[in-house]
């Protein structure tokens, strides 16, 4: 005969219980990770999509151009700049005359 | 005329991505009125929590467009149904739309604020909110012919045309076999119309013309 608090049935039902106790917990853990999971996607798609409308529109060079020039008017010191400026010379570097190729 | 600012671009693709995710909302909310015995809690609480990121990528979308100095859309027009010069009456179905969700949303959130019977109907709503933004886009969209954004919107529709009929006309079809029949021949129909609408108008050239695209911002032919 077993103890009195240790039948079978009781052992299944607390096991129950503290599944059913822990539900929610899981629950959360599963609704957190399908939120940040959807918000990552649509970010990424919206970026996808940034590109996808500019490079239909305008082109890759153009579009590339835009980028580069967004990031330049955003952050002068970036490094980068728009391909219509032409390079700068180093101070102090001669100025070279070119002519066209024959 | 064509707009190089990063803004036109980004308005487009937020714009976009919150007609995907209003779909998905909506998918949940049917999920959740159709099965409400099946995980309420993750359900419900995604169903609030994309809304609440639609309400983000919406705004960034609304935000973009004042901003954007190509369509020269200011508050006005963003706030007022059918006041813009830029494809006025597809613009106007954007804002309508937008406060259908505005009043759903804040009668539900943080708490549910009207009468169980008000709230339900009002949620119903949703339904004509969710096709009035999808005609919006279709409409207002400059992208409705390229293929990527295409197939978006046919799978944004397809998928919430499917739930309805999958979830909640296959659970309330034992209640009333006439209305749910009726509801689920009208959701068809509907489907198919702005389909057509779709096919025979924006996907056709010359749209930003009809469309109403003020002259100055029509590329030269």
């Amino acid at each position: 005969m077993s103890e009195p608090g240790h039948e079978p049935w009781r052992e299944a039902m607390r096991a129950e219980e503290q599944r059913r106790r822990r539900r929610p917990a899981d629950q959360r853990a599963v609704l957190r990770r399908i939120t940040i999971t959807t918000a990552v996607a649509a970010a990424g798609l919206n970026a996808a999509l940034f590109v996808q409308a500019g490079l239909e529109q305008i082109g890759p060079g153009d579009f590339q151009n835009l980028i580069v020039s967004t990031v330049y008017g955003l952050f002068p010191g970036a490094g980068l700049q728009p391909a219509s400026q032409a390079p700068t010379p180093s101070p102090g570097a001669k100025a070279v005359a070119t002519t066209g190729g024959s | 005329m064509t707009s190089t600012n990063p803004l036109w671009f980004v308005d487009r693709s937020a714009g976009e991505v919150t007609v995907l995710l209003l779909t998905a909302v909506l998918v949940l909310g049917i999920a959740r009125a159709g099965m409400p015995a099946a995980y309420p809690f993750v359900i419900e609480g995604a169903h609030r929590n994309l809304a609440l990121l639609t309400v983000v990528f919406g705004g960034l979308h609304v935000v973009a467009a004042i901003f954007d100095p190509y369509a020269r859309l200011g508050p006005i027009d963003v706030f007022v149904p059918f006041a813009s010069a830029y494809r006025g009456t597809w613009l106007g179905l954007g804002v309508i739309s937008a406060y259908l969700y505005a009043a759903a949303t804040l009668t539900s959130w943080p708490a549910r604020r009207l009468p169980r019977s008000s709230w339900v109907w009002l949620h119903r709503v949703m339904y004509a909110g969710w096709l009035i933004a999808v005609i919006h886009s279709l409409g207002t969209g400059s992208d409705v012919r390229n293929a990527v954004f295409l197939f978006l919107n046919v799978a944004a529709v397809a998928s919430a045309l499917i739930a309805f009929l999958a979830i909640r006309v296959a659970e309330r079809w034992t209640t009333s076999p006439r209305l749910w029949a009726a509801l689920a021949i009208v959701s068809v129909l509907v489907t198919l119309g702005t389909a057509i609408w779709a096919a025979g108008g924006p996907l056709q050239p010359g749209w930003a013309r009809s469309s109403g695209t003020p002259a100055n911002l029509l590329k030269s032919p």
